[in-house]
């Protein structure tokens, strides 16, 4: 007990209580705070202990005080805690509680506690808690100098309510979906789809996916405005149910042929349609390719006689005009009278249309180029459409394969065969067509897309049209024909492939083949047959050797197998007094063979600054077989973007193209012939005034030469060749393309004035075209009404096609048929202007996954009795005109899945 | 490969089936009309032939041979080669065409393959009628031997009431017919149908005025020979 007392002395003397307290790790307080501490009585469990109770320092790492300077050799060592620093439980606390209690308590020599008293407390159930593990405390004895001895302490206990439970970990989950349009499914790329509330915002891909990774749980809105649509706005709780969304926009009722028709900034005359755009035209009864008949440049598309039905470029014949289907030769794109397309809007992307002036890439052709380029099959689901309207009904379906591979099909069948003659019978007409045309049609897509870089488009498609007539009675202008019969027929397949091995390089490789077929039966005596199997192949590249300068080029191969077998006279060609063929020299002719054909061509593109090119390029042409010819056509562009809204461009070359097989037959016409040229100018302007409106201008100059000309036969020279190269023309004019593109209205309007004229020879009087058509004027518009509905109308009016006046020549008494002669000069006269009006109505009903459009056109509603073609009594006394079709109502049904 | 037939010839085609159906009556004959020409080669001198016309109300006219087709110019009609006048008989509705006499030069003769005979009235009503006469083929002329009306010769017809009569021609054999077009014209009423393929017969439809007319049929092996029949009927 001395000891005790001693150190109580000492540490009191000292000062110790605030270091002790620090050494419990509390705060130290002044020492003369724990004197008066201290000085309150403790009951034997909570009061505090004595004044004469004064802790020597007490710490769980063993730090020991420093003796009192006072005196230097009584040095005291405190007790240090050995075991656990004890921590309470008190439930009275609550959840997360905590507290502390201070005890007082004696620590032994031996380092255990005794004594212990509650100096401050908590409350009786904790209090008891502290006691207990107070109790329970052992420490290293203090020491005084060398001695140990027993030190009285405080000590504060840490009390601690139950702990708070864990929170739950934040929920969050992921949200995945597509975007895509209501009814068509058609995937929607390059859209923001935002999140609300936290504003976190994805672009959709491609494929119209998006995806947003570990949202919150709770309430979410999804936010996807568009330009094309209306905006959608749906809640979501997060997590989803099935989080793979499908979001479906609204088209905005916007005209369907807002974005009608655009020309490529580089090209002089070239002029690019959608097919999804041009199928709504009116008075296509949704064939897109006919969107042509209302281009600027494009003369009215006659419906009967020489030429019925086929593509008119700027005075050109339309032989003139050549077809391609991604960029491969096609025999035919229409069904014979333009009719319909060969080729269903599913399957075809855009239509690209040029009217001169084009690229060296294309050949062989004086009129135009027209391709359509085939439409990307869609890889993201199976799809399927039906068609049916007046003329014909079709199908389509299409189906991803794989990752890489997509394959689609269709056929279409027409039944015009039975409803024309009820048509032309009401008119009055036709009480001997037996059967109308009728025709069927296929199609076979694959695409593989094995990469970015890499594409395979694959194309089966054939076509197959019948049309043939039984007369009552022998035909009253010609006995000999009691009827007649033509079939025309193709099985085509084709394949392109595209692949960029760089950023600066894209190669194309394509390979057409198949077989084409005509059959022509006029009575029992007259026919032709016609086989054609072809083999082209093609290669193009195209290299980009600076920012500022691109080269492109290729070569073209082909071979071409044929067959004839022709018991007919000669076709009677431009200017050319038509007589019935019981009267013409009639020609047999049973031959095969090949003829090849090679072709290769090469374009320099400058842009030495931004708005300014020039393209410069050639092509060769090499002709094999019973016709041989080489021919080098030099062309060139010069393009300037003026200004903001003003592009100039300016073309000039040369085009070359075959005269017509029959022409080059060394059995009825003349293999020595040379391809005919037209040396070309054309100079365009497009001046964009503010948003909606556009005008297009473009002069065009053609000068034509070694054009084929009939040669008159002279019976002193029998075997003198019944064609020659001599003929000149020339063709001049002007166009103009006006665009007016508003919100819900839209309309285009083109006018065309131009003349073509020709001399069959030197010295003869100069005469105009067959197909010299004045002024060919064209307007279409559309409105959009809301709620799926719209309504479009379409105007065209033409100058009415040259023909040579006819009169009674004699009557020839052996063929028991009148033969005409020429009441004036070759195309001396012309037809009466043609005027049509065509108006369209439709309507969407659009459905989750599918929809249904229906339309009704009236082909010309206000009934006008447009002159298609002139035609005679059977002995030439009256003009007895072939008139086009009434007015016709077209009705059209989709389905669209 | 594009042939230049393709459109053209459905273009003339469709001229044709829409000519067909006009509303006209070829049938019905007028004065100043010659219906038919015909050659006959001389069994016993192949090198002439005796040609011959069928007209109604054309008493003159005149024969023009040439060496090669008659061209109809806006002009007229003309030949690329020189032509001759063929002499006609006394009646003018017949000529003869002697090849040993045709003044073409020789080194054209081996070079013809027919000639065109140019038949024309006095009248500019008149429409000129051509007879091509093959030089390397004899004229293949159908054996027409006559027409039944009503099933009865002609000769042995007695009128009738009626509106209609059967018209039908009578070959000289079952197999005569075979080829031939047979065509039928009216100088009153008219002939349905107005032209025939083979064998068959013609309704003669009538509006009851008539008192008499004349009847034409006229067979033919298009392109080779005709021949013809002449009926006046008195009803």
């Amino acid at each position: 007990m001395r000891n005790l007392f001693t150190l109580l002395a000492v540490t009191t003397l000292m000062g110790l209580s605030p270091a002790l307290a620090w050494a419990q790790g509390e705060p130290a307080k002044p020492a003369q705070d724990n004197a008066k501490s201290d000085a309150a009585p403790a009951p034997s469990t909570q009061a505090p202990a004595p004044a004469t109770e004064t802790p020597a320092p007490a710490t769980g790492d063993g730090g020991t005080s420093e003796p009192a300077p006072s005196d230097q050799a009584q040095r005291v060592t405190p007790p240090k805690l050995v075991s656990e620093r004890p921590v309470v439980r008190c439930p009275s606390l609550g959840e997360g509680g905590a507290a502390k209690a201070k005890v007082s308590m004696l620590i032994r020599e031996t380092g255990e506690t005794d004594e212990v008293m509650i100096v401050t407390g908590i409350d009786a159930a904790c209090d008891a808690e502290v006691l207990a593990a107070a109790n329970a405390l052992v420490f290293t004895p203090a020491q005084l100098g060398d001695a140990i001895v027993a030190v009285k302490i405080r000590w504060t206990v840490r009390a601690e309510g139950p702990p708070k439970p864990e929170p739950p970990p934040i929920q969050t989950g992921d949200i995945e979906g597509v975007v895509q349009e209501l009814g068509t499914r058609t995937r929607l790329p390059g859209l923001v789809v935002r999140l609300l509330p936290s504003g976190a915002e994805v672009v959709t891909d491609a494929e119209g996916r998006f995806a947003f990774e570990s949202v919150p749980e709770g309430e979410v809105t999804i936010v996807v405005p568009s330009y094309d649509h209306e905006e959608l706005r749906t809640k979501l709780e997060v997590p989803l149910e099935d989080p793979k969304l499908v979001l479906r926009l609204t088209p905005l009722p916007r005209s369907r042929y807002r974005i009608t028709v655009e020309r490529p900034k580089s090209d002089v005359s070239r002029v690019i349609v959608s097919a999804k755009v041009a199928s709504e035209i009116p008075g296509g009864a949704g064939d897109p390719v006919r969107v042509i008949e209302v281009m600027p440049g494009v003369g009215h598309v006659s419906g009967a006689g020489p030429g019925a039905g086929q593509i008119i470029v700027r005075g050109s014949a339309p032989e003139d005009t050549k077809y391609f289907i991604d960029g491969l030769p096609s025999p035919q794109l229409y069904h014979f009278g333009n009719i319909y397309s060969i080729l269903q809007e599913v399957y075809i992307g855009e239509i690209d249309f040029r009217t001169g002036g084009f690229s060296t890439e294309y050949g062989n052709a004086t009129g135009g180029i027209l391709n359509l380029t085939l439409a990307p099959i869609p890889t993201d689901d199976v799809h399927f459409r039906a068609d049916v309207n007046t003329y014909h009904t079709s199908v389509a379906a299409s189906t991803p394969v794989g990752d890489e591979w997509a394959i689609s099909g269709g056929v279409r069948r027409s039944y015009i065969d039975a409803i024309l003659p009820a048509i032309l019978e009401s008119s009055g007409a036709g009480a001997n067509l037996v059967a109308a045309p009728v025709y069927y049609d296929y199609q076979f897509r694959a695409d593989h897309n094995p990469s970015p870089r890499s594409r395979l488009k694959l194309l089966a498609y054939g076509t197959d049209d019948g049309f043939s007539v039984e007369f009552a009675e022998p035909s009253a202008s010609d006995p000999s024909t009691t009827g007649f019969g033509i079939n025309q027929l193709a099985h085509m397949i084709q394949g392109s492939w595209s692949y960029i091995p760089s950023n600066d390089l894209s190669l194309r490789l394509g390979l057409v083949s198949g077989y084409q077929g005509l059959r022509l039966q006029i009575g029992e005596d007259r026919s032709f047959k016609l086989r054609v199997c072809p083999l082209v192949l093609r290669a193009d590249a195209d290299r980009r050797l600076s920012s500022k300068l691109r080269v492109r080029g290729g070569i073209l191969g082909a071979i071409r197998s044929f067959g004839v077998k022709l018991e007919l006279p000669r076709p009677v060609k431009e200017g050319q007094t038509d007589s019935p063929t019981a009267v013409r020299e009639q020609f047999s002719v049973d031959s095969d063979g090949f003829e090849e054909q090679a072709e290769g061509w090469a374009e320099v593109r400058w842009e030495p600054t931004n708005g300014f090119g020039v393209i410069a390029g050639a092509r060769l042409n090499k002709w094999f077989g019973d016709f041989q010819d080489f021919t080098v056509e030099p062309r060139g562009t010069v393009f300037w973007q003026a200004s903001e809204g003003t592009r100039l461009t300016a073309g000039a070359g040369l085009n070359t193209q075959r005269p017509f097989y029959d022409e080059t037959s060394p059995d009825i016409g003349n293999p020595n012939l040379i391809s005919e040229r037209s040396t070309y100018g054309v100079l365009g302007v497009k001046q964009q005034l503010g948003e909606m409106f556009a005008i297009d201008l473009q002069l065009f100059a053609k000068l034509l030469d070694d054009l084929v000309s009939p040669v008159a036969f002279d019976p002193a020279q029998p075997e003198a060749v019944p064609y020659d190269n001599a003929g000149e023309g020339t063709v001049y004019g002007g166009e103009i393309l006006a665009r007016l593109a508003m919100e819900r209205f839209n309309a285009w309007l083109s006018y065309t004035l131009s003349e073509s004229k020709r001399t069959d020879r030197p010295g003869e009087p100069e005469r105009p075209f067959s197909y010299d058509q004045t002024h060919v004027l064209s307007f279409v518009a559309s409105y959009a009404l809301g709620s799926g509905w719209n309504s479009g109308l379409r105007m065209r009016y033409s100058t009415g096609n040259p023909y040579t006046p006819l009169t009674i020549g004699y009557y020839d008494s052996t063929s028991d048929v009148y033969v005409p002669r020429p009441a004036g000069p070759p195309l001396s006269d012309r037809i009466e202007d043609f005027f049509a009006l065509d108006v369209r109505v439709s309507k969407e009903f659009r459905y989750e996954d599918w929809l249904l459009k229906v339309y009704l056109e009236i082909n010309n509603a206000t009934n006008q009795q447009n002159v298609e073609n002139v035609g005679y009594r059977y002995d030439y006394s009256e003009r007895q005109d072939i008139n086009g079709l009434p007015l016709v109502p077209s009705f059209g049904i989709q389905g669209v899945y | 490969m594009r042939l230049s037939l393709t459109a053209p010839l459905l273009g003339a085609l469709m001229i044709l089936s829409a000519g067909c159906s006009m509303d006209f009556e070829p049938s019905l004959v007028e004065e100043g009309t010659i219906l038919a020409l015909r050659a006959t080669q001389d069994e016993a001198n192949d090198q002439q032939f005796e040609l011959e016309a069928l007209t109604v109300g054309v008493d003159a006219l005149t024969w023009t041979a040439c060496g090669a087709p008659w061209v109809g110019t806006e002009n007229g009609l003309e030949c690329v080669t020189p032509t001759w006048t063929l002499t006609p008989s006394e009646s003018e509705q017949k000529a003869t065409l002697d090849l040993g006499a045709v003044p073409i030069p020789d080194e054209y003769k081996d070079l013809l393959e027919s000639v065109y005979v140019l038949v024309d009235g006095d009248s500019d009503e008149v429409v000129p009628a051509v007879l091509a006469v093959s030089l390397t083929e004899a004229p293949n002329n159908p054996e027409l031997v006559g027409v039944l009306l009503d099933g009865v010769a002609p000769d042995e017809w007695a009128g009738t009431n009626e509106t209609e009569i059967e018209v039908a021609p009578v070959w000289s054999s079952d197999e005569a017919s075979e080829g031939t077009t047979t065509s039928f014209y009216t100088t009153a009423g008219a002939m349905d149908p107005w032209r025939i393929t083979e064998d068959g017969s013609a309704t003669l439809t009538l509006e009851g005025e008539e008192t008499n007319l004349t009847l034409y049929v006229i067979s033919r092996f298009l392109g080779e020979g005709a021949t013809w029949t002449k009926v006046e009927v008195n009803l």
